[in-house]
Formats: C-alpha cells, structure tokens, sequence
C-alpha cells in the first residue's frame, strides 16, 4: 500500500501521517483498511477517497477546518470496527455518514455560540475574490500559465464556459447550452467536463502559488 | 448509474444550505456511495462560486456561497480561481489567445473527419433523427475517398465499374459512427445506428474526450436479452483528429438489427475502476437484401 503523506516507516502506524492518526492505534487502522478491502492497495484507494469525499461534505457545510473532521470521522469509524462493529457489504458508506453527522453535531453543540453567529451572517469574515493569500496578479500570472498547459480545445471550452453574457446578449444558461449543443453533450455531462479541466487548473494554479 | 435529471437542482440546494437536514443527510449518503453523483456536485458547486464572483447571485445566495463553500481555505482558493477565470474569459485576452476554435475540425482524406458539431446534432436531436453515417470502402485507396456527411440513404447504390474493365476485388464496405461515452447519462432516446445493406464492417467511434485520467477501457456489447455480443478489455483510446476515441470493427453480421447497450467501464492508471454511463444503441438495418 501507498504511504499516505509524510507517514513513513516507523512513523505512526507507518501508513498515516501523525496528524491524521489523533488516538488512533494501528490496530484499529488496520481494521479498518481490512474491512474496506481485502487487498491492501484497494483498501488504501477507497480509504483515501472515503476522506476526499469526507473532507468535502464538511467543507459544504461550512466547516472552517474539513480535514480535521474527517480524520476524526475515519478514525471513530476505525475504533468501532477495531471493537467488533461490521460495516454492512452492501452500503459501507452508511456509516461513515452516520458517524459524520454525529461529529457535526457535536461541532455544532460544542461552538453552539460561534454557529449561531454564522447562521446569523456576523461571524464569518466575508470571503474576498482575492482571497487564497496571494495577489490577484499572481494568481491570473499562474492562471495564464497553466491554462496554456492544456490543448488548445480544453482551453477554449474552459473560458467560454466562464464567460458571462456574450456578446450577443445571451444569458449564462442559454450560453452554456449553446456550448453544450455543440459539443453534442447534455448540460450536465458539459458541465462534469468542464469541472475535470478545472480541476487540473486548481492544482496547476496551487502548484504555481506555492513556487 | 444513472442520473436523475432532478440531481442537479437538489444539489444546488444542498450546496446552498438550503434542503431541509433529513434531506442533507439523505443526499449525503448517496453522495459518499455514488461517485458521479458526487463529481457532479464538485461541478454545481463550482459553477455556484463561478456566478458569486461575476455577481450574479441574489445577496442571499451570496451571502450563502461565501459562508458554507468559502469558508475552508481551499473553498477561498476556489472562489479567487473562479474569479481569475472569469477574469480571463472575459477580457481580450481570450480573443488574442491563441486557441483554436472550438469544434471546425478539416476532414482529411485518410479518415472520416471528426465532426462532433454534427454528432451534438444527433445526440440532441429528438428520436427519429439518424446517425450520421459515412461509408467509404475499406483500405482508403483510390479511388480517393471523400469524406460525407449524410444520413444514411435509404437505398445505396455501389459505384459501377467502368463497363469493359476488370471488376475489382471489392473492397469490404464499413459504416463509421461515431457516438461518445460520457461519465453522466446522455440522451435518453437510444441512438440509431442505420447500416445499409452490403455493409460488412461497422466501425464505431466512441469518444473518450474529457476523460483523460482513464488510461484503458472495457467495452461490453450487449443485445435485449442481456447476451454479451462483443466484449473488448484493454482498450486504449486513439487520437482521431485530435479528439480521443475508441475505435470497435465489428463484423456487420455480428449485430443484427435490434437495441444494444454498450456497457463501458474505465481505468485510471493505477487501475481503479470508473463505471461510466452505458450507450444504448439501435442498430436499423436499411436497404434490400
């Protein structure tokens, strides 16, 4: 199996960065890897994308710190199978779920003040365009040059999907399902294509951002 | 897996906090179980930030966007790309860059030219509307073979042979069709491929565009009653003027006129598996025999 970030041998239980394990021992981890899958290599895959999906719903809820809650969903999760708990074949994923939404909850109880003042729209500082921690001109400069990393057609799609009203006077949606009846693909599979390109973009960007 | 057109909507709602929570909570397990389900709220979620920095939504929504999606640092790096995006998209710059058109592609004389304007036409097209199918004789010498676009006629006529010369071994005639796999469901209606008779091969053309992260495909064909007719693993997709795509010879004979689903899955290069939304086809014979 792959090492997961910093994790070397020796180092926690030797798979997982120290920061994700948080209590947990290798024992249970590896109960947990064992129940997900038999082979150890697609155990680790689904592993990491249980967390990537993880780290995303917490994020789409509003958590400021997605990772963290994660870990923490994966490792209760790991501890509970490491104790005799089952996850069911046919929906392992129930749980996980079930065991996020408990540790929102408890978020939720244990900052019930500073939730209260994100529901009420004052506690969270307004997020800036220029935002992320770099100027806006570096970030356009790395922009520039990672959409030149991809093919000519890719980066046409990607701008013409991101531009507002046309020229023409036409609206987003009706210039998006211009776009999407020439390619010969319905909205939403347009839409999927074009998420995929702009998702090498982010890490081209944040790759840039980081030199 | 197929997808419900609805999805989109609800996502949008969940992405806006705005689905009641036994409804959050229910969408949430599909979303860790379902990975299109999932890849298609990454892209609404995007399209959302993309709309809140060209300030085109309501000051709720807004407000909304900037407290659940940008909250985390890397929902704030999201927001700030869509803005540079739009940025870009909106400025000159995009005129002066050098990029190619979108779809124009030129037919060249050695293969039938990739015209995925034209196969829009058809995926979009209501039922009823057929495939465009180009027939040429295989091999690709002289005489030279153009390129045509046209729905399949009717009744084809082979070319004659000049009267007093040798016929010619005739070459096998092979209808191209092209259609395209997509990681969502596409058309609804299924695509009707017409063979003429007096077709021996029918090559199909299954663009993979957009979906550069699967290295190898596994295709499946098969008829109503679930019969597999044709099976290929480890296919690799080839530049085809300069799209990606799958290229399948099939005997004629082997499919027969009737509906078809292509079953397709694809792997990444570390080999994990992505079920991708099957073609249903229709095979229409057309012509005497």
């Amino acid at each position: 199996m792959r090492q997961h970030g910093g994790g070397g041998e020796g180092e926690g239980s030797g798979v997982l960065p120290p920061e994700r394990l948080r209590g947990l021992t290798p024992e249970a981890f590896y109960a947990l890897l064992t129940q997900l899958n038999p082979d150890r290599d697609r155990a680790g895959e689904i592993y990491e994308t249980i967390r990537r999906k993880l780290v995303r719903l917490f994020e789409w809820r509003g958590c400021g710190s997605p990772e963290d809650l994660a870990d923490e969903t994966i490792n209760r999760v790991a501890r509970r199978l490491a104790e005799g708990v089952e996850l069911r074949s046919s929906d392992p994923y129930g749980y996980f779920c079930g065991v996020a939404h408990l540790v929102y909850k408890e978020l939720m109880r244990r900052a019930s003040r500073e939730h209260r003042a994100l529901v009420e729209g004052g506690g969270w500082p307004p997020a800036s365009f220029d935002d992320g921690g770099e100027p806006a001109d570096r970030r356009l400069d790395c922009l520039r040059r990672c959409l030149g990393q991809l093919a000519p057609e890719q980066r046409d799609l990607v701008l013409r999907y991101h531009q507002g009203k046309t020229e023409q006077g036409e609206n987003n949606i009706r210039h998006r399902q211009k776009l999407a009846d020439e390619a010969g693909i319905p909205m939403n599979a347009l839409r999927i294509r074009v998420h995929r390109l702009r998702r090498k973009l982010e890490s081209c960007v944040h790759a840039c951002l980081s030199h | 897996m197929r997808q419900n057109p609805a999805d989109d909507e609800l996502l949008r709602s969940y992405l806006l906090g705005a689905l009641p929570e036994e409804e959050a909570d229910r969408l949430e397990q599909r979303l860790l179980a379902e990975d299109e389900l999932f890849e298609l709220s990454e892209a609404v979620e995007a399209d959302l930030l993309a709309a809140c920095a060209r300030g085109e939504l309501a000051p709720a929504e807004r407000e909304r966007v900037q407290q659940r999606l940008a909250s985390s640092p890397r929902g704030r790096e999201r927001l700030a790309l869509a803005h540079a995006l739009n940025t870009l998209a909106g400025s000159s710059e995009r005129a002066a860059a050098p990029v190619l058109p979108f779809h124009p592609r030129v037919a060249t004389p050695a293969r039938p030219a990739f015209r995925w304007a034209a196969l829009a036409a058809a995926l979009l097209a209501a039922a009823g509307l057929s495939w465009y199918a180009l027939e040429r004789p295989h091999g690709g010498e002289a005489p030279p073979w153009v390129a045509q676009e046209r729905p399949a006629p009717a009744s084809p006529r082979a070319p004659e042979a000049p009267r007093g010369a040798p016929a010619p071994k005739p070459e096998p005639t092979k209808a191209v069709f092209q259609l395209a796999l997509m990681s969502l469901r596409g058309a609804e209606a299924a695509q009707k491929l017409r063979v003429r008779t007096g077709t021996d091969i029918v090559e199909l053309q299954i663009g993979v565009e957009g979906m550069e992260d699967l290295k190898t495909f596994h295709l499946t064909l098969r008829n109503r009653k679930a019969e597999t007719v044709w099976e290929g693993d480890g296919l690799e997709p080839v530049k085809l003027d300069g799209v990606r795509a799958l290229v399948v010879d099939l005997p004629a004979g082997q499919i027969p006129a009737g509906t078809y689903e292509i079953q397709a899955r694809g792997l990444t290069h570390g080999g994990e598996p992505e079920d991708l939304s099957p073609l249903e086809i229709e095979v229409v014979r057309e012509g005497k025999s």
